[in-house]
């Protein structure tokens, strides 16, 4: 392995160069990915790598809301529903969003213990997410508007490296999954930043050719899964980079595989089987299924965590239907590791996915500039929730649809089926 | 490692929710620290989990945490463009003065560093410390009416052990700090509730004694000092305990205090002092120094140490140079006898006799705290966006009291009271 130091300072320079691209002038703000959205203090030594970085690249203030996932723990024990739901500190919520609104970029550390809450009561956990979702709307509003620069990446925290690598002791399975990141991140190459370009690249290959095909649905079909998901009229598949209406060009996870699209919110049927657990705000939801009627998830079963996947449809009205799709073939680098990361950024890019919830603006042409109304008419949902769940496996197959019903195969056996 | 620490740390929360803050259940409780932007620092986290269950436990609706870590104050001043040192992230002290305004307690966390800022440019220090005290002035003002209950502790941090105990090992300062620390809020006691309402009820003996004899100066001498502070008409001594608003809710704002303190009038202090211990002020360190004060304002200012943070401290604004708060310590109080300087002005203060540059607490002054700042002015009472102790108590320190017709009383001699309460 190489020198940790070193690794750590190339990952924090790819964030700010490649994944937020910071500009001269431009503050960043830095938050973390749960519960109350802040940066959790065991990230301390990537946060401040990232920080020096940010203020080198001509960051006029770097603002870190930090957060501690223990006193959260603390709070969902010791508090009533009814204050879990209605208190909840707005200075996080408004401190991101009025940065955003003056144009600061955003960086999000995803990282957190996927058994945090364990033994907590669903229902408090899940009045709290409310809480911080509701709160959390006006900044997700600039977000999947498109209208600033961000980008999301993960550092080890003890319960989450201890649940990946469960044979090892902590500060072994906390290397270990240090070395993982530094590998799927490519800061093992002599030049990590070219390395992201030829990468970034080909996907867009792959984006271009469905772009190019403007299919009128997906047809996915598996074990336990047969799948119709409609796609809107001028829906745009996205890769690793995209530009934010400011023209920044930003590469928003790193990892990353996936190529993505809105589906047409009304105009999803059948079932599909969960291939990965779903790590939802400190639950583990484990060998799931959702069916769905003309859009609506109208049926889940879960083996373990059904709880919690209720609460999640239920969130609000838009939660019950699906904001993305998004496509990775198995021979991807982290599929190839066989490793569950019980973390969504990780496995979201070992496996085709969709997600309930929003649906990211840019993915209608013309998205950004439309009222929730217009957006909604055009196909694209919206949703306070924004969650992610793994369908792709070596055993799924997906056909593109055209209008005229004619089947064009898109991935056979969760591989690529297309020469783009 | 500590003996029982856990046990330790848990008495500690529950004397600062109990005792400190007086959390009373449907309160919201704020966490922040003392640092260039008020946050609690990382290096906090085992009390602050402690102290949030504590109020949890106690009531509180909500626990708001504002966290900050030292190390990116640092990275700013060595990497941030020069020009964008007055950004601030305002939410912090908006934050603070909402919880204020609505007299829901403050708790505040001093864990810094005394060496972190050594080697930088000190203009760039000030200016960072004075972007802070320009945004925190609303919840300062209301700090200094008691409009809202706080308290402030410290917590080890390893640059502040390794200052406490350069003679230890460096794999023992941190225990060593955290002993003397539990010892010195009596933690290391079955009962410290018990305790610290027995300890309250003597501190208050001295005040009342001051207070009936409503002193009109005090005068100091001792090697380098000889220095006379006017006390105002209606000046009122007061120790350990505040209430909020005077409605009989009581809180504690410093855990330990051992101190017995007033205002004096900011345009009477006449003659010299010499500090007694070094100043740590936001990471810098001000050692060996001596002010002359005429008219009550500083004239004149030496020091060996740290010269240009204390001009920086006297150029921040008028009231920077006049004082704003006497405190007397005897000298046998527990933290003097531990014998260590710990070059934090919780401690340091509560060691050792005081007067403070800058802001007077509306509170020190008979209705004070219904005054506008223009009444309060009238009465003697300082102004400034800073606030900021040093010692200048010791052994070899007498003060008298003077009354109105000339009187003279002792009030110490050698360093120890003099009277009987």
């Amino acid at each position: 392995m190489i020198d940790f130091e070193t690794s750590l300072d190339k990952y924090a320079e790819l964030i700010v160069k490649v994944g937020i691209n910071l500009q001269e002038g431009q503050s960043l703000v830095m938050n973390g990915s749960s519960h109350t959205r802040g940066m959790p203090i065991e990230g301390a030594p990537l946060v401040r790598k990232i920080v020096e970085h940010a203020y080198k690249a001509g960051a006029p203030l770097v603002d870190v809301l930090w957060d501690d996932p223990e006193v959260a723990k603390i709070r969902l024990r010791h508090s009533s529903n009814e204050a879990l739901a209605n208190y909840y500190p707005e200075w996080r919520t408004k401190g991101i969003h009025q940065s955003l609104a003056n144009g600061a970029a955003l960086f999000t550390l995803y990282a957190t213990d996927p058994d945090v809450f364990k033994g907590i009561d669903s229902e408090k956990i899940g009045a709290e997410q409310q809480a911080a979702s509701i709160h959390f709307a006006p900044a997700l509003d600039i977000i999947i508007r498109n209208q600033t620069n961000w980008s999301l990446a993960s550092v080890p925290v003890a319960g989450w490296a201890a649940k990946v690598f469960p044979d090892l002791e902590t500060p072994d399975a906390i290397s270990r999954l240090w070395e993982m990141i530094f590998t799927l991140c490519r800061l093992d190459r002599p030049d990590p930043v070219a390395a992201w370009k030829e990468h970034i690249a080909d996907l867009q290959t792959s984006a271009h050719y469905l772009n190019e095909r403007q299919f009128d649905a997906l047809h996915y079909t598996g074990p336990g899964t047969d799948l119709t998901i409609g796609m809107p009229a001028n829906h745009i598949w996205e890769s690793a980079s995209k530009a934010s209406t400011a023209g920044i060009t930003y590469v928003g996870n790193l990892p990353t595989e996936e190529i993505f699209s809105t589906p047409h919110k009304d105009r999803t049927q059948g079932t599909v089987r969960a291939a990965l657990p779903l790590s939802y705000s400190g639950t583990l939801i484990e060998d799931f299924s959702v069916s769905f009627e003309a859009g609506r998830a109208v049926k889940v079963a879960a083996k373990k965590g059904v709880e919690a996947l209720e609460q999640l449809i239920k969130a609000d009205e838009g939660a019950a239907f699906l904001g993305e799709v998004a496509l990775v073939p198995q021979s991807s680098p982290i599929a190839q590791t066989g490793i569950l990361f019980y973390n969504t950024l990780f496995d979201e890019n070992a496996s085709s996915h969709i997600a309930l919830g929003s649906a990211p603006r840019e993915t209608i042409s013309g998205g950004e500039n439309m009222s929730d109304e217009e957006f909604a008419a055009a196909g694209g949902n919206h949703s306070i929730v924004h969650v992610d769940f793994m369908i792709g496996s070596s055993q799924i197959d997906i056909d593109g649809q055209d209008a005229k019903g004619n089947a064009i195969p898109v991935m056979r056996q969760g591989e690529w089926a297309f020469d783009a | 490692m500590v003996k029982d620490f856990e046990k330790k740390l848990a008495k500690y929360a529950d004397l600062i929710v109990h005792i400190g803050l007086n959390i009373q259940p449907g309160q919201r409780l704020a966490i922040g620290g003392k640092n260039l932007s008020r946050g609690a620092p990382l290096a906090s986290a085992p009390l602050v989990r402690k102290v949030a269950e504590s109020a949890y436990k106690a009531g509180a609706r909500y626990v708001n945490v504002l966290w900050d870590d030292d190390q990116l104050h640092l990275i700013r001043i060595a990497n941030a463009p020069k020009d964008s040192l007055d950004e601030f992230p305002t939410w912090r002290t908006e934050t603070l003065y909402e919880y204020a305004k609505n007299g829901d307690p403050i708790f505040t966390i001093f864990a810094e560093n005394p060496d972190l800022y050594a080697g930088q440019d000190p203009d760039i220090v000030n200016r960072l410390q004075h972007t802070m005290e320009r945004n925190l002035k609303r919840s300062t003002d209301l700090l200094m009416k008691d409009a809202y209950p706080w308290t402030l502790v410290s917590v080890p941090s390893e640059g502040w052990a390794n200052r406490v105990f350069p003679d230890l090992p460096a794999e023992e300062r941190m225990d060593a700090l955290w002993d003397i620390i539990f010892k010195l809020v009596r933690c290391d006691l079955d009962d410290p509730v018990a305790a610290w309402k027995d300890h309250v009820a003597m501190l208050t003996k001295s005040s009342d004694w001051l207070n009936a004899k409503a002193f009109d100066a005090l005068h100091y001498t001792g090697p380098g000092t000889d220095l006379t502070l006017g006390l105002p008409k209606g000046h009122v001594w007061k120790s350990a305990q505040s209430q909020v608003n005077g409605d009989g809710t009581t809180f504690m704002p410093n855990l330990p205090t051992e101190e017995v303190f007033s205002m004096p009038d900011n345009r009477r202090a006449e003659g010299k002092v010499r500090a007694t211990l070094p100043l740590n002020y936001g990471g810098s360190l001000i050692e060996d120094f001596e002010v002359v004060f005429k008219d009550g304002k500083i004239v004149e200012h030496h020091a060996k140490k740290g010269e240009a943070t204390l001009r920086g401290i006297l150029e921040t604004d008028e009231g920077a140079r006049r004082l704003g708060e006497v405190a007397l310590v005897p000298n046998s109080s527990p933290i003097s006898q531990s014998g260590r300087l710990f070059y934090n002005t919780l401690y340091d203060e509560n060691a050792s006799c005081h007067i403070a540059l800058g802001r007077a607490y509306q509170f020190s002054m008979e209705g004070g705290t219904t005054m506008s700042t223009e009444e309060f002015a009238e009465h003697g009472g300082n102004y400034s966006l800073v606030h900021i102790d040093f010692m200048i108590g010791s052994d070899t320190l007498d003060i008298d009291g003077i009354e109105a017709d000339g009187k003279v009383t002792p009030i110490m001699r050698q360093g120890e009271w003099a009277f009987e309460a």
